[in-house]
């Protein structure tokens, strides 16, 4: 687990995107619930100028809590002297807490966001096909195989799959693995 | 291959009435055998074995080609997630 953080609330969260293909809203209602990162995948790291000869990190990923993604995004800004590793590393840490407030806040609140970027945003599928490309948040982790692991070169994941199917729901399993120096991960089996 | 099924610790059979999803524990001394045998199978679900076939009932509880095939996989699968080199 990344983070053991333990806030009670139960979530109704909705992201969605708005009429600008490249902006989306993403609002939450949240009360109360017993939460945690359990892992955080698909991370983007921008290093943006900043005034004096600072600069801000910018770290975007999607987190799993209660077996859904969500999106994160968070900020920090560091001055001409502030180590850049640092600086990313409390983004990160804020993003997280960010994403846990959004999700797992202690009581009931309602908030709204407009957040504006030319990166692909990672969806969750429903149904991915072998030799998909996917983000590994795309696909929801399995529930028995939670490790990675090596398969000729490749890092690979287990993911499972449900789908509703007239009355019944349609459960399957698979394996991603990591298509190397890229950020996106390649369906090789389904089952 | 009465071998196999000792191989094979089924830990939990949670998921075993719906899908091939209980935690399998591989003993990967004898993981090559293992791989030759499931690779054969995968290419020809029809084409297994009396004691393949237990195995697999007791995973996945069910007999279909398809089922077999996926459970075959998952086994395979397990054994290249939990011994390396395969």
């Amino acid at each position: 687990m990344d983070n053991k953080n333990t806030v009670c609330g139960l979530l109704i969260s909705l992201l969605s995107l708005s009429v600008n293909a490249e902006c989306y809203t993403r609002s939450a209602t949240v009360s109360k619930l017993t939460s945690s990162i359990e892992r955080t995948a698909d991370m983007d790291r921008a290093i943006l100028p900043w005034s004096d000869g600072g600069f801000k990190c910018r770290i975007s990923f999607r987190a799993l809590i209660d077996n859904k993604w969500h999106s994160a995004v968070g900020e920090e800004i560091g001055d001409a002297r502030a180590s850049l590793d640092q600086t990313c590393a409390k983004a990160m840490n804020a993003g997280r807490v960010s994403i846990l407030e959004s999700v797992s806040g202690t009581k009931v609140t309602g908030n709204q966001e407009m957040i504006c970027t030319d990166q692909p945003m990672p969806e969750s599928r429903t149904r991915v096909a072998v030799g998909d490309m996917v983000w590994e948040s795309s696909v929801l982790p399995h529930p028995i195989q939670k490790n990675q692991f090596n398969y000729r070169g490749s890092i690979c994941r287990w993911f499972s799959e449900s789908r509703p199917e007239s009355g019944t729901v349609d459960l399957s399993q698979g394996i991603i693995c990591r298509v190397p120096d890229q950020k996106v991960w390649r369906v090789v089996d389904k089952f | 291959m009465k071998k196999i099924l000792i191989l094979l610790t089924l830990v939990n059979s949670v998921y075993a009435q719906t899908m091939p999803m209980s935690p399998v524990s591989i003993d990967c001394r004898y993981a090559t055998h293992m791989t030759i045998d499931l690779e054969r199978i995968i290419k020809d679900p029809s084409n297994s074995n009396s004691s393949w076939d237990r195995l697999f009932a007791s995973v996945a509880g069910s007999q279909t080609d398809h089922q077999r095939l996926s459970s075959a996989k998952v086994i395979l699968w397990t054994i290249r997630t939990q011994c390396v080199g395969y």
